[in-house]
């Protein structure tokens, strides 16, 4: 048997196996970001599976986890591993061009982050490097955090002006096709006419006016699809608007707060009491518990039961109202 | 048409089916006494002539006891009471036990307790009423841990009560308004002490339960009967927030005449409701229940009234024929007095 060349690895083979991707057409490479190499994905899940082990390649005796293991991107590990650290870094160094004031502030930021890759990427004083970065990270934990959202957020109102513009076009071309329809059928209307009035030479006057019935239907129709067009394009500007600005959120929001009911407002929406802020030191301690929160439990839903019991039936007399009850059956 | 919160109330099976006035309730009670005896006496009239306790029981017929409409009531609040003992045992909740002892009273409603002891009527209660509030125990489970009792036994019961309960197995109770009351006093009395309030609360949830062994449950509604528990601990208090929730204090503006009226009628309720639940609440003796028992064994059962009379008979014969005989010469001395 031939010996492997560590040093050079076949590209489609895997080294621990020795399974090669020409007769096992389903083989697939994994890597771990510790050290890069490659197995396949029944090695990882073989030797894995139980915890963390060292790497099976000779001299390297990395630890690596399962967990940690994806697929190959780029062919080349030099620029996976870049796209790797770039990734790491730039989740701490997440700030955007407007939290700076001048340009020359954002390029020197930018700058900085180049610089973290470049030594990471290279290994040049990767010890004293991580240490900064971390530092950094300690520091501005709430800055990361918030732009992080924000970036969230940007990304959640691209997707819906995204979406919008989408059922936008749909609608659009859905008008014009019945404009576009509706103009050949006038035209072909005017040729119809001719062809009458040549029939009819004595000219009934019925048929010319049927006709000419006809025509001014199809006219309102296709003007009336141009309003329907305004129409459209006029909402599509108010939503995209309302997205930009973060206003559709707020809407949302200001709903009423009206209970279900079967036929629309037969209940009193204003509660017999006011709700607010109540002290019980026994159920107060139950709301921070993580075992009640995971199931939903919210304390306000218990507060509004019990006021809402408490006045149910408060005001029912039964002493006199059951009396005449009993009178009126008899 | 706008449906407040006591229109939902009146929409209730507990409003509909089991509130009364006091008249009905007692009308209703009469009726139920009247059907125990006329059971017992059918039983009674069913017995072959031809034995002889029977014929000696015929003689003595005035002598027989029915159990009385007092009897009856007292005889239900001493189960009512072991019922929950019986739910502290298994751990239950204050809602649980409250629907067991609710369908214990409401089951007497309807029937008497000649027609059903209410020891076994008392367990099945339980046990039905645990299923209805979600805290379900086997009947195996619940069985092995009551002597004298077997599956079967309490089973036979279930279908009986829930035709009697007219299958509305919802129970209001006034815990729940009177936590309510709880809260809403923090917001409405900002200034309360807290530790007042607090104990006061701890003290109502006692009358609370208390109250459920009289009949206020069926005369009034649960947030009346949580108000004149919470009154009965601290009356100042009470007062002080009603008048503040209706409106009354700015004595200086036009005082609302149906506000006030509310209040009162309001107040009357509540005075009314703590008198009972201070004076009213039964709990009769053990020896008490066991005179009453005897009697009902009696009645369920009329050929024992027979089978004692003839032993008190045999009994005084044998005194009188100078009382040679003693212990197991007593049969033969019951056959020479036939």
């Amino acid at each position: 048997m031939v010996e492997l060349d560590w040093n050079n690895i076949p590209k489609d083979l895997c080294p621990v196996c020795k399974t090669d991707k020409y007769l096992s057409p389903t083989l697939q490479f994994k890597i771990n970001p510790e050290c890069y190499h490659k197995i396949c994905d029944s090695c990882v899940d073989r030797i894995f599976s139980l915890g963390p082990s060292p790497c099976p390649y000779p001299n390297c005796g990395k630890i690596l986890r399962k967990n940690r293991f994806k697929t190959q991107i780029f062919d080349d590990v030099e620029v996976e591993r870049e796209c790797d650290v770039r990734k790491r870094v730039v989740a701490v160094y997440n700030k955007t061009q407007e939290d700076f004031k001048t340009l020359d502030e954002y390029n020197a930021y930018l700058e900085e982050i180049e610089e973290y890759v470049y030594k990471l990427v290279n290994k040049i004083d990767v010890e004293q490097t991580e240490q900064k970065l971390k530092e950094y990270q300690q520091a501005h934990k709430d800055d990361i955090e918030m732009s992080n959202n924000q970036r969230d957020q940007e990304y959640e109102k691209f997707l819906k002006l995204q979406n919008l513009e989408k059922r936008y076009k749909a609608e659009k071309n859905k008008i014009n096709r019945e404009i576009i329809k509706e103009e050949q059928n006038l035209k072909n209307l005017g040729k119809l006419e001719v062809i009458n009035q040549l029939q009819t030479a004595s000219g009934e006057k019925d048929a010319d006016k049927i006709i000419a019935n006809v025509r001014d239907s199809m006219i309102s129709k296709t003007s009336n699809y141009k309003e329907q067009l305004e129409e459209l394009e006029k909402n599509y500007q108010e939503q995209r608007e309302r997205i930009i600005s973060g206003l559709d959120e707020i809407k949302e929001e200001e709903k009423p707060k009206v209970p279900f009911t079967p036929f629309n407002g037969d209940r009193v929406v204003s509660p017999p009491y006011e709700y607010g802020d109540y002290k019980d030191p026994f159920l107060l301690k139950i709301v921070d518990d993580v075992q009640y929160k995971a199931g939903g439990y919210k304390i306000d839903f218990y507060f509004h039961k019990s006021l809402n019991d408490a006045f149910t039936g408060l005001h029912c007399i039964i002493e006199e109202e059951k009396e005449t009850v009993d009178q009126v059956m008899g | 048409m706008v449906v407040s919160n006591d229109d939902l109330f009146r929409r209730s099976t507990q409003y509909r089916f089991w509130s009364f006035t006091h008249s009905q309730l007692e009308e209703l009670r009469i009726v139920a006494n009247k059907k125990g005896i006329q059971k017992t006496e059918e039983r009674i009239n069913e017995l072959d002539d031809s034995l002889p306790e029977v014929k000696l029981m015929r003689e003595n017929q005035d002598q027989f006891q029915f159990v009385h409409l007092d009897e009856e009531k007292r005889l239900i609040s001493y189960y009512a009471r072991r019922c929950k003992e019986l739910a502290a045992f298994f751990h239950l909740s204050a809602q649980v036990r409250s629907t067991a002892i609710m369908y214990l009273y409401k089951f007497y409603l309807y029937h008497s307790v000649m027609e059903y002891h209410p020891g076994n009527i008392m367990l099945t209660c339980l046990f039905l009423s645990a299923k209805v509030e979600n805290h379900f125990i086997g009947i195996n489970t619940f069985c092995k841990n009551i002597p004298k009792t077997t599956p079967e036994a309490i089973l036979k019961n279930e279908y009986l009560i829930l035709e009697t309960m007219k299958f509305s197995l919802q129970c209001h109770h006034p815990f729940q308004p009177l936590y309510g009351f709880f809260l809403d006093i923090q917001q409405t009395l900002p200034k309360l002490d807290f530790n007042r309030l607090g104990k006061n609360y701890d003290g109502a949830r006692e009358l609370v339960n208390e109250s459920l062994f009289t009949d206020l449950p069926f005369l009034y509604t649960p947030p009346q009967i949580a108000l004149a528990c919470l009154w009965l601990c601290d009356d100042v208090l009470v007062e002080k927030y009603l008048s503040k929730k209706f409106g009354l204090v700015k004595k200086s503006e036009q005082e609302d005449e149906d506000a006030i009226q509310h209040y009162n009628k309001l107040m009357v309720i509540i005075r009314h409701c703590a008198d009972v639940v201070r004076k009213e609440a039964l709990d009769p003796s053990q020896d008490e229940s066991k005179t009453i028992s005897a009697k009902i064994k009696l009645c369920l059962e009329p050929i024992r009234f027979g089978r004692k009379l003839m032993k008190q008979n045999g009994e005084q014969a044998a005194k009188r024929s100078g009382s040679i005989t003693e212990g197991g010469d007593e049969k033969r001395v019951k056959l020479e007095t036939e």
